[in-house]
């Protein structure tokens, strides 16, 4: 009793487990895990997810529908994309498909090829797909007819007797399985490009250098395993040159050049959609604005602030906000970069640095605040202290990304798009036809079926029956 | 719009509505051939279309992608394009040429009331990936709707089989089968394509942003109407999902794509709008 017991115990994992790969190579398990997938992602299309709202609109979004906001909240409705749950539903997704792809693709690897085909008439009569030629001749004659039409549209033909067996469009088997074995290429590329990527923002003021390392970043973003994957080039921001028609900007180039120890200067150009590429790092621009060089002198001469300050505003639509460190001195700035005078007031012509200015306020709660416009090369007065406006860039932003997985999530693309298209413009058809005599013309049973789309494929049975008339006719 | 674009695009719209009414006085009072001459007035709407298409690019530069005019005058171009194939290859198909107008009419009447005027191509707008994604956008969504409608037809007759065996719309099909594997084909089609479109949007991105993926809500439903349509074919291969069950799906999905494209604008209180990329 007890080794019987023992022994069935010894089963049910085995059972188990054999359960568990039996489920796992389901087609239900696939679409389990498309409809799951769908409809999370559904969920994180229409709940606001917090890497792309800003912390005042996710707040607004909040504020209009508390309850809700709390629900979604605590079940991480709200951050779907990075959930644990997320990432466990796309690895299940994943192991689903390599299972069946794989498995499917090992059956077409290992299948034997046919050598004959059906013979048996009656396993064909039933396909709903069919037509007759009356022609003239024997059947050896008419078959041998039919394959001359049928090799001339792409098929394969064998003929035995008086039967032939035609077909074509084999290889869009294969495209399905290239399609699929595409989103396991895509997944490992995701996965990878998660853990080794790095993204860093650096900003450069016209003439100014910077290194790829840590301390000269602004901000970065690596992967599990990026985090201290710098190269060490140096980055210099030459020339900023952006272009307008009217105020629409039409073009935005950066003029960079890269220097790296011990070799030699590379100098390209950094456009919106035209990212400059170095030694696998992708150097794209993000954003730019003005950089005065803003100059305050206290009354005893000493320079108590003297930088390029870099304004998010570009015209005066905005007012920007200088801190200068160490005082309680606050310096907010409007720019104009292409000063006019008007009967309203100051409004610039254009985006271009032609006649800069800025418009000042100036308060460091000791003296009374001072305001004033300021052009290139003027100053202004508070008190003791002198803020003059010397010169002006431009700054540029730059994100540098190392991605190793791209290459790979752009070979699924292909490899993806390559399956889908032979699987969709290949559809496996066959076809038979049988030749009977009777007294001096043939008569030739046509039966089709195709891997889909059966009822569409019967105009080109009948087509083809009609062209096989036709070719009897002219002999 | 310029004088000679303004010009031309009423042209096209009055061709339009002229083919439209004849097509629905040729239905309703079965006047049967005059839809011949709906389908002569449209397939000149076509010629003046393709024309103020022409004019457009030649104005600003570079193809029509930008805002809503612009792409409703692709797309609703390339829509007439297909169901004139579609009148090539079935010629008793004609009554089609009704709905078509009229939707393109109404397509061609948002846009003009949207952003017609021509403006330079910022530079998001300047990469070979996003005129290749939005190309292959029109060539998914008018197979998608084409489908959904064939599956429509499909449900029409298989509830009223008499409508089915005497109506015209029905002649160029020998069988309601014929209609299912028709939209399945179409769906098809229109797959491959968005497979296309996603993919060069995702390129176009890696370029501008500097990642491929951002599951922003405009990338996200267009990968949930994808998503959508792979499980109706996966519904169909292997689960036999044929006939009216195919059909309800195929029309549920288009109302995907319909809120992947134009929906989303409203959500979140219209942040992220697409038309402001």
């Amino acid at each position: 009793m007890a080794s019987i017991a023992l022994r069935s115990y010894k089963i049910r994992p085995l059972q188990a487990t054999r359960r568990l790969w039996r489920l796992v190579q389901s087609r239900e398990l696939v679409l389990t895990t498309l409809i799951s997938l769908a409809a999370v992602v559904t969920l994180g299309a229409t709940i606001p997810q917090r890497g792309w709202f800003s912390a005042s609109e996710y707040s607004l979004w909040r504020a209009a529908r508390p309850l809700f906001a709390d629900i979604a909240e605590t079940l991480g409705l709200n951050q779907v994309f990075t959930t644990w749950w997320f990432y466990t539903l796309l690895g299940l997704a994943a192991l689903s498909l390599a299972t069946v792809t794989l498995k499917r693709a090992y059956r077409l690897l290992t299948a034997p090829t046919p050598t004959a085909p059906q013979w048996r008439w009656r396993e064909v009569e039933s396909c709903r797909n069919g037509a007759a030629a009356v022609v003239t001749g024997r059947p050896e004659e008419a078959l041998g007819a039919a394959q001359g039409v049928l090799q001339q549209r792409g098929y394969q033909v064998e003929i035995d007797e008086q039967l032939l067996y035609a077909h074509k469009g084999q290889v869009g088997t294969w495209g399905s399985v290239l399609f699929h074995l595409s989103f396991l290429l895509l997944f490992l590329g995701g996965v990878y490009s998660l853990l080794t990527r790095f993204d860093g923002w650096m900003v450069l003021t016209e003439g100014q250098t910077l290194a790829d390392r840590s301390r000269d970043y602004v901000a970065t973003r690596p992967g599990a395993l990026a985090a201290n994957s710098y190269q060490g080039f140096q980055l210099r921001l030459e020339k900023f040159v952006p272009t307008y028609q009217g105020r629409t900007g039409v073009d935005y180039s950066s003029y960079v050049t890269i220097k790296e120890p011990g070799q030699g200067e590379v100098q390209g150009v950094v456009r919106v959609n035209h990212p400059m590429s170095y030694d696998g790092a992708t150097i794209l621009g993000e954003s730019y604005g003005f950089a005065p060089l803003l100059s305050i002198v206290d009354g005893s001469g000493s320079r108590m602030f003297h930088a390029y300050t870099n304004l998010a505003v570009l015209t005066e639509d905005a007012q920007d906000m200088v801190k200068v460190p160490n005082t309680n001195l606050i310096v907010k700035v409007k720019m104009y970069p292409d000063l006019v005078e008007t009967q309203e007031g100051w409004s610039s012509a254009s985006l271009l640095p032609r006649r800069p200015a800025l418009y000042v306020e100036m308060d460091d709660y000791r003296n009374a605040p001072a305001a004033g416009l300021v052009r290139l090369g003027e100053s202004l007065q508070m008190g003791e202290l002198t803020l003059t406006f010397r010169d002006l860039r431009y700054w540029s932003r730059f994100r540098i990304i190392r991605d190793g997985g791209e290459a790979l999530i752009f070979a699924a693309f292909a490899l993806g798009i390559l399956g889908i298209a032979l699987r969709y413009l290949f559809i496996g058809k066959q076809l038979w036809i049988r030749a009977e005599h009777f007294g001096g013309s043939t008569t030739l049973l046509l039966k089709a079926k195709a891997r889909c789309c059966d009822a569409l494929y019967a105009r080109e049975v009948n087509k083809l029956a009609e062209e096989l008339r036709e070719r009897a006719c002219r002999g | 719009m310029v004088e000679g674009e303004a010009l031309l695009f009423w042209v096209t719209v009055g061709l339009y509505l002229v083919s439209s009414c004849v097509a629905l006085v040729a239905l309703v009072f079965r006047r049967l051939p005059w839809l011949r001459w709906a389908v002569g007035a449209m397939a000149l709407a076509f010629l003046v279309h393709t024309l103020t298409l022409g004019l457009r690019w030649f104005e600003t530069g570079h193809p029509p992608v930008m805002r809503d005019y612009e792409n409703t005058l692709a797309g609703s171009w390339v829509m007439v394009l297909g169901a004139l194939i579609l009148l090539s290859r079935f010629r008793n198909f004609t009554p089609l040429v009704a709905p078509v107008a009229l939707f393109v009419l109404l397509m061609l009447g948002y846009g003009v009331m949207r952003t017609p005027q021509a403006g330079p191509l910022t530079p998001p707008y300047q990469s070979f990936w996003l005129f290749t994604h939005v190309i292959f956008a029109w060539l998914a969504y008018a197979p998608y709707s084409l489908a959904a409608g064939v599956a429509l037809m499909y449900l029409v007759g298989q509830a009223h089989p008499a409508l089915a065996a005497t109506n015209q719309l029905y002649r160029p099909f020998s069988s309601l089968e014929v209609l299912d594997d028709l939209s399945y084909r179409l769906i098809t089609f229109g797959f491959v394509a968005e497979a296309v479109m996603i993919a060069a949007g995702s390129i176009w991105a890696s370029r501008l942003w500097g990642s491929y993926w951002n599951w922003d809500p405009v990338e996200t439903w267009a990968l949930i109407s994808w998503i959508i349509y792979g499980i109706y074919l996966h519904l169909r291969l292997f689960f036999g999902w044929q006939g009216s069950r195919s059909a309800y799906l195929a029309i549920f999905a288009l109302l995907a794509v319909v809120f992947s494209f134009w929906g989303v604008n409203f959500l979140a209180g219209g942040l992220h709008i697409f038309n402001l990329i």
